[in-house]
């Protein structure tokens, strides 16, 4: 019994063992080879150097690049999060309405989902194009003025929020909507008895019931926005000047471009941070509220 | 939030200005979300001279399908289309069958480290690519896979999403069935393969089609490890042609056309997994 209990234990650690072996080399070890990454100084012909906390004060003392990234990304999360939670409820109410259709509706409002970041920045750099775009010929037609779209920053920057909150909002919207269908129609049944208009019903019943799932939204939201680097490299190039570049841009650019191993990991590191401190908030809220 | 409010409306049926209001509101929505992508299909199948004219006409004044044949001829599309689905494929058979094995260990047996080692797993969440991507490129190029396209489709390939939702859904396969298997003679293996597999069909298909999804559209991981034209995936070859300054936007919206058809067919028959998906686990769409 004893042996055979042992080599059940075995066969565990094999079953485990492509997986684990896989996060450890991909994952594990490079998080950790980050951290030492981000205390040396690296150059192309020599060997590293341990600085200590040099490539971190060089960020937050002396590099505006690194700063225009922190206000970017700062600018893009709070525009892409507002938008993301306000408008996936809309669209989930909506999307949970007894309509005709409905099917073909959810289906639209989910297809952008399906979109990689790379068509979606060729789709609306199609749509924007400033020349021949649709939508500065609509605006001509209209008798307004074309407008530069992509090449100007505020408005460059306002792209890249609508853009990414187009191609994410029907995964959000999704969850808003699973979130709906689990509210217990007794509870509205109770809120139609005691004669609650639709507004009420939908502030006292609706929304209570549906924070935990707007909590996952809004965090699951911000992470999300954080992270943002395909749709924004691809539809503005960070541009015009630095004016969408985000943060994981800068990493990318630190690392692949211009060869600042120390610079780009410390700056992943402190990203690491904001991400770890969202992830860790959303659990312990998942958590006391039972819903993981 | 006005809108929506009165737009509520438990038992349909009556057209009231709520129903009307919410009509309204998916109509125009469904416009915004559908017609961006429905304008480059129809440009694709426009003259070089239409594309560019103002005002722009809605439908093609002629159809034609040289700016499919043309792209064919003039870009390695083929390659990289080859390359797109050498890598979606081979990756999402790796990614089940090693997430299916790590959640078959860590469903049903015990064993000392197990609920460490699914926690370290779900830990892994937190350190998405774009914040490693500098060490995971030196590790891949250490491995001698950078430029290949084992280095796209073998480091991504353990996903902990895939471990977590399998592992929750062999759970609540009863462990009775494995002692029978057992008690008539059944290895391990076989006992994986042939009882427990088949009973986790449905995860399965949840996460085949998010796999599909994740290759098929991934950017980051490509752009990182490869940089030589033949082994570019769909994804790098159109991202090249980013920028206002492109010529070639006939060819670039014909093979952004058929960059999506795959995956639109794949959403066409297997969506009701992608939606359960994304409801039960919060999967990354």
């Amino acid at each position: 019994m004893r042996t055979q209990r042992t080599s059940y234990r075995l066969t565990a650690y094999l079953f485990l063992t492509p997986n684990v072996a896989i996060f450890v080399v991909f994952i594990i070890a490079p998080a950790i080879y980050n951290f030492f990454l981000s205390l040396y100084r690296t150059s192309p012909f020599r060997p590293p150097v341990f600085v200590g906390p040099e490539n971190f004060l060089y960020l937050l003392q002396k590099d505006d690049l690194f700063w225009r990234a922190v206000r970017n990304i700062l600018v893009f999360v709070v525009g892409d999060v507002m938008l993301i939670t306000g408008l996936s409820v809309l669209v989930g109410v909506l999307l949970n309405q007894n309509v005709r259709f409905r099917g073909f509706f959810r289906s639209a409002f989910f297809y952008p989902v399906l979109l990689s970041p790379v068509v979606v920045a060729l789709v609306w750099q199609w749509i924007l194009n400033s020349q021949f775009g649709v939508l500065n010929a609509i605006l001509q037609g209209l008798g307004l003025p074309r407008q530069p779209w992509l090449l100007r920053a505020d408005w460059a920057m306002f792209w890249a929020i609508f853009v990414h909150v187009w191609a994410t909002l029907g995964f959000f919207a999704m969850i808003v909507l699973a979130g709906l269908q689990a509210i217990p129609a007794a509870l509205y049944e109770a809120a139609d008895i005691d004669g609650a208009g639709r507004w009420k019903t939908f502030r006292h019943v609706t929304v209570p019931m549906l924070m935990p799932t707007l909590m996952v939204v809004l965090i699951l939201g911000m992470i999300r926005s954080f992270e943002v680097f395909d749709h924004i490299y691809v539809l503005t190039g960070g541009g015009p000047g630095t004016a969408t570049l985000l943060v994981v841009h800068y990493i990318y650019r630190s690392a692949f471009q211009l060869d600042q191993f120390g610079l780009a990991a410390a700056a992943s590191l402190v990203l690491f941070v904001v991400i770890f401190t969202l992830t860790v908030t959303q659990y312990l809220l998942g958590r006391s509220r039972g819903s993981i | 939030m006005a809108t929506s409010s009165k737009a509520m409306q438990y038992r349909g049926g009556r057209m009231d200005t709520g129903t009307i209001g919410a009509y309204g509101c998916l109509v125009l929505g469904t416009a915004v979300m559908f017609l961006p992508v429905l304008w480059i299909v129809l440009s694709s199948f426009k003259g070089l001279n239409e594309i560019y004219r103002i005002p722009p006409t809605f439908l093609p004044e002629h159809w034609i399908t040289s700016n499919y044949s043309g792209a064919l001829e003039r870009f390695p599309f083929l390659r990289y289309l080859t390359n797109s689905v050498v890598v979606t494929v081979v990756a999402t058979a790796i990614t089940l069958a090693i997430n299916s094995m790590a959640a078959f260990a860590l469903s049903k047996y015990r064993f000392p480290g197990r609920d460490a080692i699914f926690l370290v797993i779900l830990g892994t969440l937190m350190i998405p690519l774009q914040v490693i991507m500098l060490p995971v490129y030196l590790v891949i190029a250490k491995l001698g896979m950078a430029n290949s396209l084992w280095g796209i489709i073998i480091p991504p390939s353990a996903t902990p999403t895939g471990v977590f939702l399998l592992r929750q859904y062999m759970l609540t396969i009863p462990d009775e069935l494995l002692e029978a298997a057992r008690i008539d003679g059944a290895g391990e293996f076989r006992i994986y393969w042939q009882v427990v597999l088949p009973l986790t069909r449905p995860a399965l298909a949840v996460l085949t089609v998010f796999s599909i999804m994740w290759r098929w559209n991934d950017f980051l991981w490509p752009l990182i490890v490869i940089n030589q034209d033949r082994l570019f995936t769909l994804q790098l070859g159109l991202a090249r042609f980013r920028g206002e300054l492109v010529t070639d936007w006939h060819y670039v919206l014909a093979m952004t056309v058929l960059s999506i058809i795959p995956i639109t067919l794949v959403f066409a028959v297997l969506q009701r997994y992608l939606v359960s998906g994304i409801a039960t686990t919060g999967l990354k769409g």
